[in-house]
C-alpha cells in the first residue's frame, strides 16, 4: 500500500468521518448539517524524535511519508528501539457498527426525533429559552504501520442533547439532558424522562439558596463520581506525566496506598458508550486498566512511549481527537467501581451534608474542582431544600481516603456535547462513572 | 440568490516538548472551505475539507432544500484585505536589517523570521531556548507545546464582498513541574506574539520561575505594607477575560431577546465602575482574530462597546438575533467552518485604563495569578475559585510563590467598586493584565 522507508517506524492513520448536525431553537430549525471528512496523519520516528504530517489531502500520503524521511535521521536498528519493539501488531477488521451506520438513516428521520423532543421544551410555558441538539457520528479508522499493523474499526453514537434556561428572580438555570446511544432506534421514547427532570429543575430553581460555605460530608451523584475519578486521579494515571521525573516514579510506583480499601478506579476502551475504542490511534487493542485497586495504586494510561519508557505493558490510550493531532495519553471510559450500600444508606448516615446530584464542570490538580449544578442539603439524615454552590474542593490525595461509602447502584455516563480537553486537544470523547460515593472533609463555597 | 465562499487555512508547525526536549515535530495544512448560497429567507450551506470545487456549490444549492431560515440579508458590497502575517514577516526583516531601528521598535531587535515553510530555524530556535531555560532551571521540567501558525480566513460572494484576513502567531505553552513536585504540573509559562524576540521571553521567563522557586506566604490585607481600602481585599492580577465569562453568558442577545439574561431589564443603567468598559475585539491588539466574523459583518474602529464607562450599552448579537430582536450587529457569528454562522462568545476584551500594570498596582503588593481553573459564578453572579500557582508582585516584579489559595467576588464587585483596571502594558504572556480587588483566603 505505501512504500515505508527502511531506517523508521512509520504509520498511517486515514479518518472518515460522517456527522449529522441539527439544531432547534425556540422551535426554529438553526442547523442541519451531514458532513463527511476524510484525513490521514502520518507519523514517523526515527529513535529519537517523532515527525508528524497531517493532512486534507490522501492522495499526497506517499510524498508527506517521503518529505518526514527527509527530516529525520536513519536509524539502523529502529526494530530494536524500546518503543517499536513494544508496538501491537494487530490485523483485523472491527466494524461493529456496520449493519447499524448512522450514516445511512435519512436526514428526515433524524430531524423528526429531534423535533419530538422540541415539543416537550415547547409544551413547557416555564421555559422561556431552550434548544434541542441531535447530533450523530460515525467514525472509521484505518490504521497501518511498518511493523505490520492493520487494523480497521468504527464507533458510533447518536444522542439528543436538550438544554433549557428557567429564571426565578431574573436569575437563570441552565438544565439539561444526554440521550447518548448507540443506534439510532434507541433514541426514541424517553420523553418522560426530559419531562421529569425539567418538572425536578423547575422545583430546585424554585427552591434553591445560596449555601453557608464551610466544610462538608458530600454524596456525589455516579455522574459526579465518574467526574471526580476522572479529573481527580484519572489525569494523574497518564504516564506521559511521568515520563523523564524520577521523583514522580518515586511517588507514584505502583503498590502505594492512595486511597480508603474500599476504593477501585478502572479505565477501560472496551465499554459501549462515549469511551468506546476497540483500538488506540497507534493500533494497540484496548485493555481493562485498574488504576486503583482496593485503594492501592495498581496501574496507569500508556502510549507505546510512555510504556517503553516505565518498562509498563500497553493499555491502548493512545487517542487523539482527530486526524489533525498525534496521539497522547488520554482516558478512555474511567470510572469507580459499585460497592454495597444503597443511597439511601449513604445518605442516612450524614447529620449534615451536601448531595450533589449533577455539575457543570470539573478540573484536577493537586487541588480538585467541581462546580455543582444541582445540591441539595441533608439533614439528619435526609434530603433537604436545594442549594446553590460555586465550587466544591478538596486536596485530591487526601479526599482518595476519605471515601467512606459506595453505592451499588452504579451508571457508566456518556455525554453527547464537548468532551476532555488536554494540552491543545479538545474535545475528545470519555466516558465516566460510578456509583454514589460518600466523602468526608469537602470545602464548599 | 447570493452566493459566498467561506475558507479558513491553517498551517502550523507544532512542537510537542517532553522532559525539555522536542519529542515531535508536526506539520499541519488544513483547510476547510464551505460554499453557502441565500435564497427568499433560507440559507444552503456545504463544507469539505479542501479546496472548494463547483460540486460543494451545488450542494449549498441542493441544501436550500432543508429550510433553515435565515432572514439577514448576505453582506454586500465589503471589499477589505489585512494581511498580518505578511506585515509580521515584512517587520521581522526590516529590524534584523536595521539595527539603528526606532526604540519603540528595540523590543523586535534579534526577532527571527520563521515561516511554516522552513521548520529548521523555528526548531533551532525552540531547541536553544529550551537549553538555555533547562541549563538555568535543573530543578524545573518543562513540556507540552511551542508553536508557530499562518492562518487565514477569507469570505467572498457574488454581492461584491471580498474580505481577507491573515495573521502569524508564535506561542509559547510551557508546563512547569519541579523535580520534587508530585503534580502533573506545577505553572504555566506562557508567551503569544506575532514575532518571538528570545531576549524578551528570556527576560520573562526568568522572571517567572525565579519567583517559582521562592515560596513565601500571602501578604496580609491588614499589614502596614499592604493597605486595602476594601477591608480583606488583595489586587488580584489576571488575564482580562479570566473573570469575564459571567458577562459573556448573560451578555447574548439570545439571552437578552428571550428574557433570560442576569442583565434583564438593565440596558442604558450604570451597572459597574465607569472606568470599566467591555467591548467586541476586532483589532490586530487580538492576536489572530480577523477583523470581519463569519457572517462577513465588521466593526467601526474594529470595536463595539457592550459596555462603556460603567453602562451596560447592548448585548452582542449575529446578523439573525439583530434583525429577529432589533439590537445593533455586533460582528459576532462565528462557529464552526460549514455551519451556519451563529452569534458566539468569542473575541471580547476589557479596555485599558491607560496605565500600566505597575502603576495600578502602585505601592501595594499584587497578587500574579499564574494557573486558575476550576471555579465557577452561581447564577446570582457570585464567583469563587482556587488558585493552584500565584505570585507576588512587588515593586514592578514577580518576587515569589505564594501557597494555594481562594479567591472570591461578586460580578457587581468584580467589575464595580473593586475594579483596578486594565494595564496599557503587555506586561506577561504577551497580554495586557486585569488588576481587581479582591476577597483572597
Amino acid at each position: 500500500m505505501y512504500q515505508f522507508p527502511e531506517g523508521f517506524y512509520t504509520d498511517v492513520r486515514e479518518e472518515t468521518v460522517h456527522a449529522t448536525t441539527i439544531t432547534i431553537e425556540n422551535g426554529v430549525l438553526k442547523e442541519n448539517k451531514t458532513k463527511k471528512e476524510q484525513g490521514v496523519i502520518i507519523r514517523l520516528y526515527d529513535g529519537r524524535r517523532w515527525y508528524i504530517s497531517s493532512t486534507t489531502e490522501p492522495d499526497k500520503v506517499q510524498q508527506e511519508i517521503d518529505s518526514l524521511a527527509g527530516m529525520a535521521v536513519f536509524c539502523p536498528n529502529i526494530e530494536d528501539d524500546p518503543v517499536v519493539k513494544k508496538y501491537e501488531v494487530n490485523q483485523e477488521v472491527q466494524l461493529r457498527y456496520k449493519d447499524c451506520d448512522v450514516s445511512l438513516v435519512p436526514n428526515a428521520r433524524k430531524l423528526a426525533v429531534a423535533e419530538q423532543y422540541a415539543d416537550c421544551l415547547k409544551a413547557c410555558e416555564k421555559i422561556p429559552r431552550w434548544k434541542v441538539y441531535y447530533v450523530d457520528n460515525h467514525t472509521r479508522k484505518h490504521i497501518v504501520s511498518s511493523k505490520g499493523c492493520d487494523v480497521t474499526f468504527d464507533t458510533q453514537n447518536c444522542c439528543v442533547a436538550p438544554r433549557y434556561v428557567l429564571m426565578k428572580d431574573e436569575k437563570p438555570f441552565y438544565g439539561r439532558k444526554d440521550i447518548y446511544r448507540m443506534k439510532f432506534e434507541e433514541l426514541k421514547g424517553h420523553e418522560k424522562e426530559l419531562e421529569e427532570l425539567i418538572r425536578e429543575d423547575l422545583a430546585y430553581n424554585e427552591n434553591a439558596v445560596p449555601v453557608e460555605p464551610g466544610e462538608y460530608t458530600c454524596i456525589f451523584s455516579p455522574a459526579v463520581t465518574g467526574v471526580f475519578a476522572h479529573e481527580s486521579f484519572g489525569h494523574k494515571s497518564e504516564a506521559d506525566f511521568m515520563v523523564g521525573d524520577e521523583n514522580m516514579k518515586r511517588e507514584w510506583a505502583i503498590g502505594t496506598r492512595v486511597g480508603a480499601e474500599l476504593l477501585n478506579i478502572v479505565d477501560t476502551g472496551m465499554e459501549e458508550g462515549s469511551g468506546y475504542v476497540p483500538f488506540d490511534d497507534e493500533g494497540t487493542r484496548a485493555k481493562k486498566t485498574y488504576l486503583i485497586r482496593d485503594g492501592i495504586l495498581s496501574g496507569r494510561l500508556h502510549s507505546a512511549m510512555t510504556a517503553a519508557a516505565l518498562n509498563e505493558e500497553l493499555t491502548g490510550n493512545a487517542r487523539a481527537v482527530s486526524f489533525q493531532f498525534e496521539p497522547i495519553v488520554r482516558m478512555t471510559a474511567t470510572y469507580v467501581e459499585p460497592g454495597k450500600s444503597t443511597k439511601e444508606e449513604l445518605i442516612a448516615g450524614v447529620e449534615k451534608g451536601i448531595y450533589i446530584s449533577d455539575y457543570n464542570h470539573g478540573s484536577g490538580m493537586s487541588t480538585f474542582t467541581i462546580a455543582p449544578n444541582k445540591a441539595y442539603m441533608i439533614r439528619d439524615g435526609h434530603l433537604a431544600e436545594p442549594v446553590k454552590i460555586s465550587v466544591i474542593t478538596g486536596n485530591v490525595m487526601h479526599t482518595l481516603h476519605e471515601i467512606d461509602g459506595l453505592s451499588a447502584e452504579f451508571e457508566l455516563c456518556s455525554f453527547a456535547l464537548g468532551g476532555c480537553g488536554k494540552m491543545e486537544q479538545f474535545p475528545l470523547r470519555v466516558g465516566m462513572g460510578g456509583p454514589y460515593m460518600r466523602v468526608n472533609h469537602l470545602t464548599v463555597q | 440568490m447570493i452566493k459566498e465562499k467561506y475558507i479558513l487555512k491553517n498551517r502550523e508547525i507544532n512542537l510537542s516538548i517532553s522532559g525539555g526536549e522536542i519529542s515531535s515535530v508536526i506539520k499541519k495544512d488544513i483547510t476547510q472551505s464551505a460554499c453557502r448560497v441565500y435564497d427568499q429567507g433560507f440559507i444552503g450551506v456545504a463544507g469539505k475539507l479542501g479546496e472548494a470545487d463547483p460540486e460543494l456549490m451545488e450542494q449549498a444549492v441542493e441544501n436550500l432544500k432543508l429550510q433553515i431560515p435565515y432572514e439577514a440579508q448576505a453582506t454586500a458590497g465589503k471589499v477589505r484585505r489585512e494581511d498580518l502575517a505578511a506585515q509580521a514577516m515584512d517587520t521581522d526583516r526590516l529590524l534584523a536589517e536595521n539595527p539603528d531601528a526606532p526604540t519603540s521598535a528595540a523590543e523586535n531587535l534579534n526577532t527571527q523570521s520563521f515561516t511554516v515553510e522552513n521548520p529548521q530555524s523555528f526548531l533551532k530556535e525552540v531547541q536553544e531556548v529550551l537549553e538555555i531555560l533547562k541549563k538555568e532551571y535543573p530543578q524545573l521540567i518543562f513540556g507540552n507545546k511551542v508553536r508557530l501558525s499562518q492562518l487565514s480566513r477569507h469570505l467572498c460572494n457574488d454581492a461584491g464582498t471580498d474580505l481577507f484576513f491573515s495573521d502569524r502567531l508564535v506561542s509559547w505553552e510551557l508546563l512547569v513541574k519541579h523535580t520534587q513536585s508530585i503534580n502533573v504540573f506545577d505553572d504555566f509559562l506562557a508567551c503569544a506574539v506575532r514575532s518571538f524576540n528570545r531576549q524578551a521571553f528570556l527576560k520573562e521567563a526568568r522572571e517567572h520561575l525565579d519567583a517559582f522557586l521562592n515560596p513565601i506566604s500571602l501578604p496580609d490585607p491588614d499589614s502596614s505594607q499592604t493597605p486595602s481600602p476594601k477591608g480583606r481585599l488583595l489586587p488580584v492580577i489576571l488575564s482580562p477575560m479570566a473573570l469575564g465569562g459571567f458577562l459573556v453568558e448573560n451578555l447574548d442577545a439570545l439571552a437578552f431577546g428571550h428574557g433570560t439574561s442576569f442583565f434583564n431589564g438593565k440596558l442604558g443603567q450604570k451597572l459597574f465602575d465607569e472606568k470599566f468598559s467591555f467591548y467586541v475585539d476586532r483589532s490586530s491588539d487580538s492576536l489572530g482574530t480577523a477583523f470581519f466574523d463569519a457572517e462577513g459583518s465588521t466593526c467601526e474602529n474594529d470595536r463595539n462597546y457592550l459596555i462603556k464607562d460603567g453602562v451596560l450599552q447592548k448585548p452582542f448579537a449575529d446578523k439573525k438575533l439583530a434583525k429577529e430582536f432589533g439590537y445593533e450587529n455586533t460582528a459576532t457569528a462565528d462557529g464552526a467552518y460549514d455551519s451556519v454562522p451563529s452569534n458566539t462568545d468569542t473575541c471580547f476584551t476589557v479596555e485599558s485604563s491607560g496605565r500600566t500594570l505597575r502603576e495600578l498596582i502602585g505601592e501595594r503588593d499584587g497578587i500574579y495569578i499564574s494557573v486558575m481553573s476550576g471555579g465557577d459564578f452561581t447564577s446570582e453572579g457570585n464567583f469563587a475559585s482556587p488558585v493552584q500557582t500565584a505570585f507576588l508582585y512587588r515593586g514592578g516584579k514577580l518576587v515569589g510563590r505564594l501557597p494555594e489559595f481562594h479567591i472570591s467576588g461578586n460580578i457587581y464587585d468584580i467589575f464595580g467598586a473593586n475594579f483596578v483596571g486594565v494595564s496599557c502594558d503587555k506586561a506577561y504572556e504577551g497580554e495586557f493584565k486585569l488588576v481587581v480587588n479582591m476577597k483572597v483566603g
